[in-house]
């Protein structure tokens, strides 16, 4: 048994582990924007080979650690276990079977097709399967369970309730080994972090934070394995999942169709829109943090740094206010993201990276401050995010600092367009 | 004092629906009232000023003690269409209870 914890922080970094392994908190509408805009990038095939192949890399190590853990040294104990966490953690249900060189898995309420189903499911037919995460996951739990190479398995995804089958259905199969990645772990991730930094509202925003980091501790997915809060469903989810997938599709694009890099970096930032629009703006308005913060936001400055206690919460990093000026100027520094031990760990070779999330959200942070009313009950559906993002007042956004090109820190900067 | 219903749009279809009462209500003899139908959700959010109930078929009840708001949110389970329905029979749930204090 591992005296290894289940979740920690590094606290003056606000990024978070769970079994050891980097975690954050995403909602329903980052994940299914973003593995869309994999999907388009890539096409269904290749797609599907990045996502679940990424998913099941990190599955691996975090199923592992957790077994360690719980004490699972059995098989069937440590399948146990990864279908345990992997509802914990607001996936939904999976039943996983091996049987020698070939197994099954069932899912139900798996999060991308439950919610791609409720979010487009009336209105739009899909014609793919959506569930990689699980895939690869369902991949990684074999192969810990039975002492099998490490990314030996893989898993196709044959019925999907996103294509309207009544449950998710896999088939699992031994395949060659794919060589190991470096690792991106607690240790290896405090490794390449500079020291902490602080900003404007550090107190409030540390406070706030705090009681947020508090309350999550103690969400967990529900009797099917979802976490509904905030009107988003919420999974946690490997850091490395998003790094991953979003690192190799652009290295594919670079390699076999470089005049669409720009494209997929644009959606990228995109998803720091939707990311904030969604999950940021759902937690404000929502009676969990009029509880934990008091009433709803009455100033654009209340609303940049509550958000930036939500990101820290979230785990997406310590995100600290250097300046804001209303209506014109916001600079967020930050000396860790989700992404940057990654990208240091793994590539740090390669300085021409961007960091296109942070780079969105900062942008989506002025919109939210200046554009919603948090007084008057906003409405964060489709509509309203459509027409906030073709409002006229638009920002531009430039990446100052970064990690990748020797600096202490991550920094943006946001004005007028 | 009337109180009324109202939805929330979110993100979620009919999902979210809103009520207010006062600051002042008594919030533990109403959660007592409530207990005839929905359960307290143990171990979470009890540092916060926030009571959280659901019910058999998973739909959620959340008073903001501090403000008097009060949210339902109607499971994903239930269709669309049926989820306007099903709140409102929460709603009058919860006057009900509401009027025994």
């Amino acid at each position: 048994m591992s005296d290894m914890p289940l979740r920690r922080w590094i606290p003056e970094q606000d990024l978070l582990f769970l079994a050891n392994q980097p975690v954050i908190y995403h909602c329903h509408h980052f994940n299914l924007f973003l593995d869309q805009s994999i999907d388009d990038a890539l096409g269904h095939d290749v797609a599907w080979a990045v996502k679940s192949r990424a998913s099941r890399e990190m599955a691996t190590h975090l199923i592992r650690g957790f077994c360690q853990i719980q004490g699972a040294e059995t098989p069937a104990e440590r399948l146990q276990a990864a279908q345990m966490l992997f509802g914990a953690m607001g996936h939904g249900t999976l039943s996983v079977l091996w049987d020698d060189q070939q197994g099954e898995a069932k899912g139900e309420y798996l999060h991308y097709g439950y919610a791609w189903k409720e979010k487009y499911g009336a209105r739009i037919k899909r014609r793919t399967p959506v569930d990689a995460f699980a895939a690869g996951f369902a991949a990684a739990a074999v192969t810990v369970a039975f002492d099998m190479p490490d990314f030996s398995v893989v898993a196709d995804e044959e019925d999907c309730v996103a294509l309207r089958a009544k449950h998710c259905q896999f088939q699992l199969e031994t395949h060659s080994p794919e060589a190991a990645r470096p690792d991106v772990d607690f240790e290896t991730s405090a490794n390449v972090l500079g020291p902490s930094i602080t900003g404007l509202y550090e107190q409030e925003i540390s406070e706030h934070a705090q009681a947020l980091k508090d309350f999550t501790s103690q969400v967990s997915g529900d009797e099917r394995g979802l976490v509904e809060a905030f009107g988003v469903f919420v999974t946690m989810t490997p850091a490395g999942y998003y790094n991953r997938i979003s690192f190799d599709a652009l290295m594919h694009l670079r390699d076999e169709a470089p005049e669409f890099v720009p494209i997929l970096s644009a959606l990228l930032q995109e998803s720091g829109h939707v990311c904030v629009f969604n999950t940021f703006g759902g937690i404000l308005s929502s009676p969990e943090w009029e509880a934990l913060a008091g009433a709803p936001p009455s100033s654009s400055e209340e609303v940049i740094w509550q958000s930036l206690a939500i990101a820290r919460a979230l785990g997406f990093g310590r995100w600290t206010l250097k300046e804001f000026v209303p209506n014109q100027r916001l600079v967020l520094s930050t000396p860790a993201t989700y992404e940057i031990p990654y990208f240091l760990n793994r590539h740090a070779d390669i300085t021409s990276l961007t960091f296109d999330f942070f780079q969105g959200a900062a942008i989506s942070l002025m919109k939210l401050a200046h554009l919603v009313d948090f007084q008057q009950s906003p409405q964060f559906t489709d509509e309203f995010y459509q027409s906030m993002f073709k409002n006229e007042h638009s920002w531009r956004c430039e990446e100052t600092h970064s990690p990748l090109r020797g600096d202490d820190r991550l920094e943006v900067v946001v004005t007028v367009e | 004092m009337a109180l009324s219903l109202a939805l929330e749009r979110g993100c979620l279809a009919f999902h979210l629906w809103r009520t207010d009462v006062p600051k002042t209500t008594d919030f533990d003899r109403l959660a007592e009232h409530l207990s005839a139908h929905f359960l307290p959700v143990n171990g979470q959010k009890q540092h916060l000023p926030l009571r959280v109930f659901r019910d058999a078929q998973g739909n959620q009840l959340l008073i903001v003690l501090t403000t008097g708001r009060v949210q339902f949110r109607i499971s994903t389970d239930i269709p669309k269409t049926a989820r306007e329905a099903r709140a409102r029979a929460l709603f009058d749930l919860f006057v009900q209870a509401y009027q025994l204090i």
